[in-house]
């Protein structure tokens, strides 16, 4: 767990909120990343041990009180923080996770949201917000030209698990305004020790002339959407009203679905190197999914993909010369 | 020519369980007049189909503003509020039809993608019958084939097939003179074709890359635009770029021809310069003038020799090109989905 505090300073009217963000995988650390780019912010490293169920409580305890030595001795601007910004982008179980790693994980799910519930409680003058990374591809799996009515329909124990989630985030007694982003395939730049989606691994495959495994069809449609938009969108939001979000759900979708033929066909092009790619004749995530863009919240514009796989080359031969070297 | 669709007889089949998605595919430049009645075509035809239960639905309407320098793009958007299932696309610049048509491909998620051009020159109310002949033909590609001249202009439409014509001879494509801006493409081979398109790429011959599943179903098309107004999306420089396109697109017959040439002029010097070597050890008298004859043979065996190796420069050149053009190596391909469509036409024939 990160805890984000402002070291002082205003943006425009408002003071500067702080931020708990649950999860700093490939969502969180962009978040983490963007936030810091808005305005200094000093980030402390809070334990929250997913493994250690037994310690789980006690570290939130731990978390808890360190928010209240922070509010008590809050100096920066006026007497409290604007706003109080609690941002769940955790989450230890994949697309594949069976139905025990999924009861696991909500139970902790659970434990953060009553202590979430405590914290706000504990001040009530301070506006709060809790934002939910959901996921998109979990609840409408199998679905084309998903819109604003359709109906999630999870087939699988971590859909169910996200949609779980939602729900226990929507009755909730906290006195928050709760935000649920359902993101569709997030792909962000390659970071060693975060999973990496499709288009960062067939980047990184191809520079390293590895072979790829693909799980689905050359003509499994996706749609993706990249990392720093999904960043600066949520930063946005939380920065200046999360009471301006419109829909209290929304889709973070590009809206253009894509084959992996196509990204095999842009990644190739970038990195002017033919992709090695190996299909799984076991086929356990090959189903297309498409989003209408009425699912779209306002102020969201995706960025288009080829652009994104050049940013992600670039940033390879930036800062990973030695991933290059190895195999 | 086959005739589909009684709605009398639809509404007695059984719906099969899946509907066949179709996404339409519209580029459009400098065509607002025609727009409002385009989409009101488009709306009656998913009326209608939702009202006879058919199993296919027209999910969305892909429109691709091509940088109009009308007040085309101010209406779609207007369009767009009122249909949700319309989506409105605006390129950057003009890019031409092929690119247009491209990147509404790139947005769909249809089974089967049908294109149109916006003029009304394709009637909306004859998509079904593409696509009813597309599955029961078992093909991946059908085209629209104009019935009677589509221009009514006797040097526009002899034009045209000149060119394709010409285009076939040069490439040896069988499909070259099916093509039509009114087709109708199985989703995944259309993706596949827009996917490795690049910016020279004649959209119809990428598709021949994916498919030789390709047909044509007669459909009277009028191009309203031009008999009219003597207007045309193209003028003769647009045309002159459409067909450099497809020339370029296309590998053509050159390289084969170059080498034939080559390889004969070689043999024949050889065998000419073998014959007159027997001759003059033979007969010494017989030639006059000496050393004309091997002149010209050692021009013709070079000339040959250069001929062939230009012919394979040429094929290792178009190999390239080829290449980056996107040729691919194979596409994976699942016709399944047209069992039950098959199935639903055969029992409505008999029904």
């Amino acid at each position: 767990m990160i805890l984000l505090t402002p070291q002082g300073g205003n943006i425009g009217r408002h003071s500067l909120p702080v931020f708990l963000l649950f999860g700093a995988g490939t969502v969180g650390a962009a978040i983490l990343a963007e936030v810091q780019q808005f305005a200094p912010f000093e980030s402390r490293n809070l334990p929250l041990d997913w493994k250690l169920s037994t310690t789980f409580s006690d570290q939130l305890t731990v978390i808890e009180s360190r928010l209240d030595e922070l509010l008590a001795t809050w100096k920066p601007d006026g007497e409290h923080p604007h706003r109080l910004n609690f941002i769940w982008s955790a989450g230890a179980a994949g697309f594949a996770a069976t139905d025990e790693q999924v009861s696991r994980e909500l139970i902790l799910y659970r434990k953060v949201l009553s202590s979430i519930e405590r914290m706000t409680g504990r001040y009530p003058t301070i506006p709060a917000t809790m934002v939910l990374m959901s996921s998109a591809g979990g609840l409408f799996e199998g679905q084309r030209g998903v819109t604003a009515c359709s109906k999630p329909q999870p087939i699988r124990p971590y859909s169910r698990l996200k949609l779980q989630q939602e729900e226990l985030l929507m009755q909730s007694s906290a006195r928050l305004t709760k935000l649920i982003y359902r993101l569709t395939s997030v792909y962000g730049y390659i970071r060693n020790h975060q999973r990496r989606g499709l288009i960062p691994t067939l980047v990184a495959n191809g520079l390293a002339q590895r072979v790829s495994q693909i799980t689905g069809f050359s003509m499994t449609m996706r749609d993706y959407i990249w990392i720093e938009d999904v960043a600066k969108y949520i930063t946005r939001i939380l920065f200046e009203d999360p009471l301006l979000a419109t829909d209290s759900v929304a889709t973070l979708a590009s809206c253009k679905p894509s084959s992996i033929l196509e990204i095999q066909h842009v990644v190739e092009k970038t990195i002017c190197r033919p992709l090695y790619l190996r299909y799984s004749p076991e086929v356990t995530n090959g189903v297309t999914m498409s989003f209408d863009t009425d699912v779209l919240p306002s102020h969201w514009s995706p960025s288009e993909l080829a652009t994104n796989v050049r940013k992600i080359v670039n940033d390879v031969f930036t800062h990973h010369n030695t991933f290059l070297a190895t195999k | 020519m086959t005739q589909f669709s009684s709605s009398s007889h639809i509404r007695l089949m059984q719906p099969i369980e899946n509907i066949v998605q179709i996404s339409v595919v519209i580029p459009v430049y400098r065509g607002a007049r025609f727009l409002p009645e385009l989409v009101q075509a488009l709306a009656q035809v998913r009326e209608q189909w939702q009202a006879e239960s058919v199993p296919f639905a027209l999910c969305e309407a892909i429109f691709v503003d091509d940088a109009s320098v009308d007040e085309s793009y101010g209406i779609l958007m207007e369009l767009q509020n009122e249909h949700r299932w319309i989506r409105v696309l605006q390129l950057s610049r003009n890019f031409g039809q092929h690119p247009a048509t491209v990147a509404g491909i790139l947005h769909t998620s249809g089974d089967w993608v049908c294109t149109l051009d916006e003029d009304l020159q394709h009637p909306p109310e004859c998509i079904h019958h593409l696509l009813e002949y597309a599955i029961e033909h078992s093909l991946d590609v059908a085209y629209a084939k104009p019935m009677d001249p589509v221009h009514e202009s006797s040097y526009r439409d002899l034009g045209s097939k000149l060119f394709k014509s010409l285009n076939r001879r040069l490439t040896g494509n069988p499909h070259v003179r099916r093509f039509n801006s009114f087709r109708m493409i199985r989703g995944n081979v259309a993706r596949a074709a827009a996917a490795v398109s690049s910016a020279e790429t004649y959209y119809d011959i990428a598709l021949c890359w994916f498919t030789n599943r390709v047909g044509r179903f007669p459909l009277v098309l009028k191009d309203r635009r031009f008999i009219e107004q003597n207007q045309s999306g193209y003028n003769f420089f647009g045309l002159m770029r459409h067909a450099r396109r497809m020339l370029v697109s296309s590998k053509i017959n050159g390289p084969g021809l170059s080498m034939a040439i080559g390889v004969c002029s070689i043999l024949g010097s050889v065998l000419v310069g073998l014959m007159m070597f027997a001759g003059q050890l033979l007969f010494p008298d017989r030639i006059a003038i000496q050393g004309w004859t091997t002149l010209y043979l050692i021009l013709i065996f070079f000339g040959g020799l250069s001929s062939v190796m230009l012919g394979v420069s040429l094929e290792y050149i178009l190999i390239i090109l080829m290449k980056i053009q996107g040729q691919p190596t194979y596409l994976v391909i699942d016709r399944s989905l047209d069992q039950p469509l098959k199935n639903w036409l055969a029992s409505r024939r008999v029904a």
